[in-house]
């Protein structure tokens, strides 16, 4: 579904990513872990086409984003770490004009809103503008707006900031459903007691650099994820 | 701290004034130095206006029939009027709306030292505007009379005082329309509607005002016993006339003194003022969704509601289409007494029906909606950039609204100034055409600038549509295209003129829109 192949993306002299490669299939729920500064943020813009990158291709669905970023965006869904919204819509405006670009149908969009703003307990709150909402309130308009189009694959950078206990729940519920159905996640997380519970698969960055990926047990073998990340950092200091 | 602040304040300042992208290198002199020469034109071309329409008018019948404190009293008037319109939302913004008043105040440093150096900030915008109306007044009488030292002292220490009432007003209205629009639903309409009533007053304030005075010198002497007695500007306007001290320690403790009380109040009740939650008039939401839109339609709509959901965007790049559509109605009301003047102007006959065409043009100036719409986006500019759109469906998006503004009121002006001051065959097309080629080089010069200084990292909305350089960018190029149309006037007979002007300006908006798409799309997607 994703697939990261030699990517490299510099800030001035500076690889912010060095020659990155990362493969993940249809189903699989990834995770993304580094220190602050590694690398991930980059990535993941990179992924979405937000950021235009020196060397390598990423490839969504196998189409390259470098040759067809449409067609890659179409199938994709993205939440950044700050989700600022537009603060001048309210909530359910803004949903309206992410399903237009997506071309989603009358039906699906208002089954779509109705089910995910009830989930959240946002419904109430649709019609507000956006510049009244709280953070985690901004967050959950975030979830439901990258669900609204039943994406392919959804990316999201530290996506369980400012939500509470409920709703990072149901985010993680609806993350393993998404996978379940044959979907996959790409999300950067510092919760590592979350990425090793839910996620399939592991990939680790420093300084640009992969220093280990695959499946979590295979990663962390008989001890924790924190611990090994601890243990990677020393290493590679 | 106060220091530390200041230097933070302007800096801030300077990087949204000039534009600078997120990942941008600091501006250089050669940049900086095309901003204050950028700044200066603007202020010139309305110091021109002030200079040319009342200063310069009134200045030798004043002073011919020693009423010089008139004068005065006339320029603290308008300096005052000037001032508080430039900056009473700018105010409201930096005072109460300020997105970083809590990340500060979680910080060891005082409150005081906080709205010191935001008012500080806001002082030297207002000694920017009261500059404006100073330069021009200075110039008219200098042209009257020969001033003497002591009132040459007297007047710059008076238009020192000046922005310290300006603000004090500034910030009690900034407080009461903060105040106002917190908890009502159609906040932005609200406070668009309030600033359009403090503009048409001020305007008809200065109309009146120059009829008042010129009344005043007919009544001469008793008269002005009559007013002057108990309006503090005549304080100002005889101190200065008279280099009189007495006046100008009066003039002084009406200046200063309802500042420092401003500034006490202001600074005891700082953290309740910047912390308090803006409330809003709820509303529930009763299920139900918007029409459906194509992708296209999604972009222009989202456009439309970034315009009129920001008063301050409004007001700042929208005002001249509101001013051309007056500007129709007044030419069609008064549609006698404009060809009456323009049949007293025998040599230059000619030329009015040109000098119209072009001055509709220079109008389009005025409307900027383009200039700041890239910058407004902010921290949102992800948002439709991780989406499946053309990056060209983005910008056009943008350039459509402002054509869809700009356009309708420049096509009612020339419609109207067309009826009133006739054209014939030759010039009849141009009429029309060449405000309307005006329109698209405003609309593609804003964009292309604001693409080139995007500027997206901002405290209040106000600093992104009031003062980015692309506004001046736009503005000052606008005027320079309708100058360089006048002056083919010179050279080649009148038709040709216009038809040369209008197709090099045609040719010009067909480069730059080939940049937009070419250059201005890799531009625009190197921002995030």
């Amino acid at each position: 579904m994703l697939k990261i192949e030699n990517l490299t993306k510099s800030y001035g002299d500076k690889k912010a990513v060095d020659a990155l490669t990362l493969h993940i299939a249809p189903g699989e729920l990834y995770a993304f872990i580094g220190h602050n500064g590694a690398g991930k943020t980059t990535t993941i813009k990179a992924c979405c086409g937000i950021l235009a990158f020196e060397e390598g291709n990423i490839y969504i669905d196998g189409i390259s984003i470098k040759d067809d970023p449409l067609e890659c965006k179409k199938r994709i869904a993205y939440i950044p770490d700050n989700p600022d919204l537009y603060s001048y819509m309210s909530g359910i405006k803004y949903l309206g004009f992410v399903a237009d670009i997506f071309g989603v149908s009358k039906a699906d969009r208002q089954e779509r809103i109705e089910k995910y703003s009830e989930m959240f307990e946002l419904k109430n709150d649709l019609a507000q503008p956006i510049s009244s909402y709280s953070h985690g309130m901004k967050q959950k308009l975030a979830i439901i707006s990258a669900w609204i189009h039943a994406p392919k694959l959804v990316i999201m950078d530290e996506p369980f900031v400012g939500l509470d206990p409920k709703a990072s729940h149901l985010l993680k519920t609806m993350m393993r459903e998404l996978c379940t159905e044959g979907g996959s996640i790409f999300f950067s997380t510092h919760i590592l007691e979350v990425a090793e519970k839910l996620c399939d698969k592991v990939a680790i960055i420093k300084n640009g650099k992969l220093i280990v990926s695959g499946s979590m047990e295979q990663v962390k073998g008989d001890t924790s994820l924190e611990d090994v990340f601890l243990e990677l950092e020393d290493d590679n200091a | 701290m106060l220091k530390l602040l200041l230097v933070q304040r302007l800096g801030a300042i300077k990087s949204w004034l000039l534009g600078a992208g997120r990942r941008k290198k600091n501006a250089g002199p050669g940049q900086l130095v095309l901003y204050a020469l950028l700044m200066l034109y603007a202020a010139c071309a309305i110091a021109f206006m002030l200079f040319a329409s009342i200063f310069s008018v009134i200045a030798d019948p004043f002073f011919e029939m020693g009423l010089g404190w008139l004068y005065f009293a006339m320029f603290v008037l308008i300096d005052l009027g000037l001032m508080f319109i430039g900056s009473v939302f700018m105010t409201k913004a930096q005072l109460f709306e300020a997105n970083d008043n809590e990340l500060l105040l979680s910080m060891p440093i005082p409150p005081a030292d906080i709205l010191a150096s935001r008012m500080i900030s806001l002082l030297l915008m207002n000694y920017f505007l009261d500059l404006v109306a100073a330069v021009p007044a200075v110039l008219a009488w200098g042209l009257a009379v020969r001033p003497d030292t002591g009132s040459l002292i007297f007047f710059a220490i008076v238009f020192l005082a000046l922005p310290f009432f300006s603000l004090a007003l500034s910030s009690i209205f900034g407080w009461i329309i903060s105040l106002m629009t917190r908890r009502i639903k159609r906040k932005s309409l609200i406070s668009t509607v309030i600033s359009l009533i403090f503009l048409f007053a001020y305007m008809f304030g200065i109309g009146r005002l120059n009829t008042a005075m010129l009344s005043l010198v007919e009544k001469a002497q008793s008269a002005a016993r009559g007013i002057g007695a108990v309006l503090p500007v005549y304080w100002a306007g005889t101190a200065i006339a008279g280099a009189d001290t007495g006046k100008l320690l009066l003039t002084l403790a009406w200046t200063i003194i309802p500042f420092v009380i401003v500034y006490i109040i202001l600074s005891a009740t700082f953290i309740k003022t910047a912390t308090s939650r803006h409330g809003f008039a709820r509303t529930e939401y009763k299920g139900g969704i918007d029409k459906l839109r194509s992708g296209r339609g999604a972009l222009l709509t989202k456009e439309f509601r970034r315009f009129t959901s920001s008063s301050a965007y409004m007001l700042n790049a929208g005002l001249g289409a509101v001013f051309m559509v007056i500007a129709a109605a007044a030419l069609l009301i008064k549609m006698n007494a404009v060809r009456e003047l323009t049949d007293m102007l025998e040599g230059f006959r000619n030329f009015v029906q040109p000098g119209v065409i072009i001055l509709i043009g220079a109008l389009n100036g005025m409307i900027t909606i383009t200039s700041p719409s890239i910058a407004i986006e902010g921290g949102s500019i992800w948002v439709t950039r991780s989406m499946p759109v053309k990056t060209k469906d983005i910008l056009l998006a943008k350039l459509f609204v402002h054509i869809i503004i700009a356009a309708p009121a420049t096509l009612i002006l020339s419609i109207s100034a067309a009826a009133v001051f006739g054209a014939d065959g030759a010039l009849l097309p141009f009429m029309i055409i060449t405000p309307l080629v005006f329109v698209l080089f405003e609309a593609l010069t804003g964009l292309i600038a604001n693409i080139k200084h995007p500027g997206l990292e901002w405290v209040n909305e106000t600093q992104a549509v009031k003062s980015n350089v692309s506004v001046l960018i736009g503005m000052a190029l606008c005027w320079a295209a309708a100058v360089a149309t006048g002056a083919l006037l010179a050279v080649m007979p009148v038709p040709a003129a216009i038809g040369t002007g209008t197709a090099a300006l045609l040719l010009i908006c067909c480069l730059e829109y080939r940049w937009l798409m070419s250059r201005g799309v890799e531009r625009y997607e190197e921002l995030s």
